[in-house]
């Protein structure tokens, strides 16, 4: 062959290759009912922006623990077109069943996951109320203080527990009006506290462990606290009743109501006479005067318990007067 | 051509004509129909210089145990409608009802720990102002709102007052009516009140800021269902359903029209 045709035949060949390319193959469609954005917009100072997983068909979301978020409030952008099947809601960042279901104009439907991930700065703990030597003393109706590293100061995200010795069984404590605090502990790390205003008034005595789940870790004392009951007290207040007339009294915080077998209140000459038990609760005791009870001013109030020492307090002022 | 001229010339006229009679009919009719068009304006989703009125919106009442606080309620005044609990935390509400009766009222905010929505990027607030609805024209300046939670309540006027508030309670029927059943009454203050010793006192009425920076008036009309006058309000009178006027200005206003 001759040499000087290489260059022809090679150009040729380069030209067949490249016509015999012509045919174009598009990129398949990308589908149209995807989450293209997942942003969380209730952060103070700026937003948090999820991953989006097209693959495994999930978004996962970190939360540092300091911006102290108790559910996030997503905005999320979809394809053109396409529309959440659902509503939503802000999210507890301790949930685990979100599904996202993302329905295009076509119909077809993408589920995704959400992962919410709290990243908490260490395990969490419990600070020991009691030692192995000394076992703590707390009562029903009672404030009730928990310390940890709860990795906030809002008692809402905390959830406390105390649980039965006994049977093991839970009962929740909700938080009080008093928010919690900050200090610092023993190893010169700071803690949190929740300050309870009233320990559950039902719980029933005995040994109970401390449980507390902060942004889903959860942890446990070692050492229990005891439950215990103490001498009912009734907090007074003044008075001024007709005959028949039904009113309450509350207890002194720390103390509950049980066993009650009279209520009575004294005249100035020291006569007790009995007025008419309702039914009371734990904390609250309901009263009525009888219809055709003596008018007048009283000057004491006695509580008989059936296994209490029996109360009796002075009145400020406790007045009947008629119909 | 010159037809031409003439032909489009009558036409002109005949139209202008036209013109004239129809803006004449257009004009009496909008007088008869007194149509006055409301100077709304919608900037992303919301509607502000329209006032909007909440019949009834109902919360949580025990008057078994009146002095336990009530889960609180949210309320947006942005989208008109109630706020689902777990939204606390997050700037979709603007107004919060919780304390004695759910009966205080507060914005949301973020920064504040007393409030509702701390932790989450409210930027609300609220005060009260002796003045009624209408004549709140001027928006104050962003430091006199108040950030706290259960601010505005119970006034001075009447029992267990805690500054000026939106509504008197007359605790023993003592202060607005007397009589059994005028006893425990909550009286809304969103229009001047008649006191018994003969003192008139002036309206309230709310300004909020909302989460998101935009502002809103309120007048609090009634707390107690389908009554809306003093003269309907007892002590048995269903309770709490708010009824409420509203208007919104957007971020940045200094007046509410």
């Amino acid at each position: 062959m001759n040499l000087k045709s290489v260059p022809f035949f090679t150009g040729m060949l380069l030209l067949a290759v490249l016509f015999s390319c012509k045919e174009i193959v598009d990129l398949p469609e990308e589908p149209n009912n995807r989450i293209i954005e997942y942003k969380v917009t209730n952060v103070q100072d700026t937003a948090i922006y999820g991953a989006i997983d097209e693959i495994e068909k999930s978004i996962t979301v970190y939360i540092p623990f300091y911006y102290n978020l108790v559910v996030i409030d997503p905005e999320i952008k979809l394809s053109a077109g396409a529309k959440l099947q659902e509503p939503i809601d802000a999210i507890e960042v301790t949930r685990t069943d979100v599904v996202y279901k993302v329905r295009a104009a076509d119909g077809n439907v993408a589920s995704y996951k959400l992962k919410i991930v709290v990243q908490n700065a260490g395990d969490l703990y419990v600070k020991e109320l009691s030692t192995t030597a000394n076992i703590a003393v707390y009562y029903p109706n009672a404030q009730f203080v928990v310390y940890g590293n709860f990795f906030t100061k809002d008692p809402a995200v905390v959830d406390i527990w105390l649980v039965s010795k006994k049977n093991a069984k839970e009962f929740p404590i909700k938080y009080g009006v008093a928010h919690g605090g900050s200090s610092l502990d023993d190893k010169g790390i700071v803690s949190y506290s929740v300050n309870y205003d009233n320990l559950l008034p039902s719980l029933d005595s005995g040994l109970y462990d401390i449980k507390v789940k902060v942004f889903g870790q959860t942890a446990q004392s070692k050492f229990p606290v005891r439950i215990s009951y103490k001498q009912p007290d009734i907090a007074m207040v003044g008075r001024d009743l007709k005959q028949g007339e039904s009113f309450t009294y509350n207890v002194v915080p720390g103390t509950v109501l049980t066993g009650i077998k009279s209520v009575a209140v004294a005249d100035e000459k020291g006569v007790f006479r009995n007025l008419i038990l309702g039914e009371y609760t734990r904390t609250q005791l309901l009263l009525q005067v009888p219809g055709d009870f003596p008018t007048g001013e009283y000057l004491q109030l006695r509580i008989e318990f059936d296994n209490w020492t029996t109360v009796i307090k002075n009145f400020i002022i406790f007045k009947v007067s008629s119909k | 051509m010159n037809y031409l001229y003439l032909k489009l010339k009558q036409a002109s006229r005949l139209l202008a004509t036209a013109g004239i009679i129809a803006s004449m009919l257009v004009v009496s009719c909008s007088k008869e129909n007194e149509v006055i068009p409301e100077p709304s304006e919608e900037i992303a989703g919301v509607t502000f210089y329209k006032m909007f009125r909440v019949e009834n919106y109902a919360v949580e009442t025990d008057d078994n145990n009146p002095t336990v606080p009530k889960t609180a309620v949210y309320y947006s005044l942005e989208e008109g409608k109630d706020v689902a609990l777990v939204n606390a935390k997050t700037t979709r509400w603007d107004i919060a009802f919780n304390g004695l009766y759910n009966s205080f009222i507060s914005g949301n905010n973020g920064k504040n720990e007393t409030n509702s929505g701390f932790g989450s990027n409210g930027i609300g607030g609220v005060i009260i102002v002796q003045k009624p609805y209408d004549e709140v024209v001027e928006i104050p300046a962003d430091t006199e709102f108040k950030t706290g939670g259960g601010l505005i309540g119970t006034d001075d006027a009447g029992s267990f007052g805690q500054g000026t508030g939106w509504y008197l309670y007359d605790f023993g029927g003592s202060v607005v009516a007397t009589g059994a059943d005028k006893q425990h009454v909550a009286y809304a203050l969103g229009n001047p009140l008649k006191l018994l010793n003969g003192t008139i006192l002036p309206a309230r009425t709310i300004i909020v800021r909302t989460a998101k920076g935009n502002y809103a008036k309120i007048k609090m009309i009634s707390c107690y269902k389908n009554a809306l006058t003093p003269d309907l309000w007892f002590k048995n009178t269903p309770h709490m359903y708010f009824t409420f006027e509203y208007t919104l200005a957007p971020k940045g206003s200094l007046k509410f029209k």
